[in-house]
């Protein structure tokens, strides 16, 4: 039977609502909550020591005339995404940890936030199609399988 | 029919898409379809009736 495969590098497009809904998906699959902006939480911010921050270079925040942000917390990290003056994506982390370890953490919040986007994107789009997922399920190494079928 | 789309998202985010028991005219209209709503391409392989469609991967394809 006739195969055909591609490979897709996911480029984060699209208004603030749609960006921040893959956000907050990614942040929830991480273990982290959305920050609530509470003396507590601003005391533990100052409290951090080290941080680290990546810019999505593949990423595009439509209509952003105005600097979008959110925050995500987790017992002891502090993951901040803002846009900047380019409309991009910008992940910043915050915590006790060595910068290296920050940069892998955000490195590994933004894999999450494309992933989410690519998911999102692809399944809408194939059941507009007329596919249905039949299968789902997420290996150890966090890749998503999904096996979606028609009938024509 | 059954036709089959499987799809594996990586921790990065990268997509591989197969395409299973549909015409060429039909992978490359959902292989084109995909990548304008995710990103690009960076990978394709083809299969046997491609070279039919030529056309259709010049519209979707920059290889």
């Amino acid at each position: 039977m006739p195969c055909t495969m591609v490979c897709l590098t996911p480029v984060i497009v699209g208004a603030w609502p749609t960006i921040l809904s893959c956000l907050v998906g990614a942040a929830s699959a991480l273990g982290l909550a959305v920050a609530a902006s509470t003396k507590e939480e601003e005391a533990d911010v100052a409290a951090q020591t080290n941080s680290a921050e990546i810019e999505l270079e593949n990423s595009s925040v439509l209509e952003c005339s105005q600097a979008h942000q959110a925050r995500f917390v987790r017992e002891g990290l502090g993951i901040t995404v803002e846009t900047n003056e380019r409309g991009r994506l910008v992940v910043r982390v915050e915590g006790h940890e060595s910068q290296e370890s920050l940069r892998q953490k955000a490195q590994g919040f933004a894999g999450a936030v494309a992933q989410h986007f690519a998911y999102h994107r692809a399944i809408t789009q194939l059941r507009q199609a007329g596919f249905a997922v039949v299968e789902e399920q997420m290996s150890e190494d966090r890749a998503v399988h999904v096996t979606l079928r028609r009938w024509e | 029919m059954m036709q089959e789309v499987k799809l594996t998202i990586g921790p990065d985010g990268n997509v591989t898409v197969h395409f299973e028991g549909m015409k060429a005219d039909v992978r490359h209209a959902l292989a084109k379809e995909l990548e304008k709503l995710i990103g690009r391409a960076t990978q394709r392989k083809h299969g046997p009736g491609d070279e039919d469609v030529k056309a259709g991967l010049h519209v979707y394809g920059r290889s």
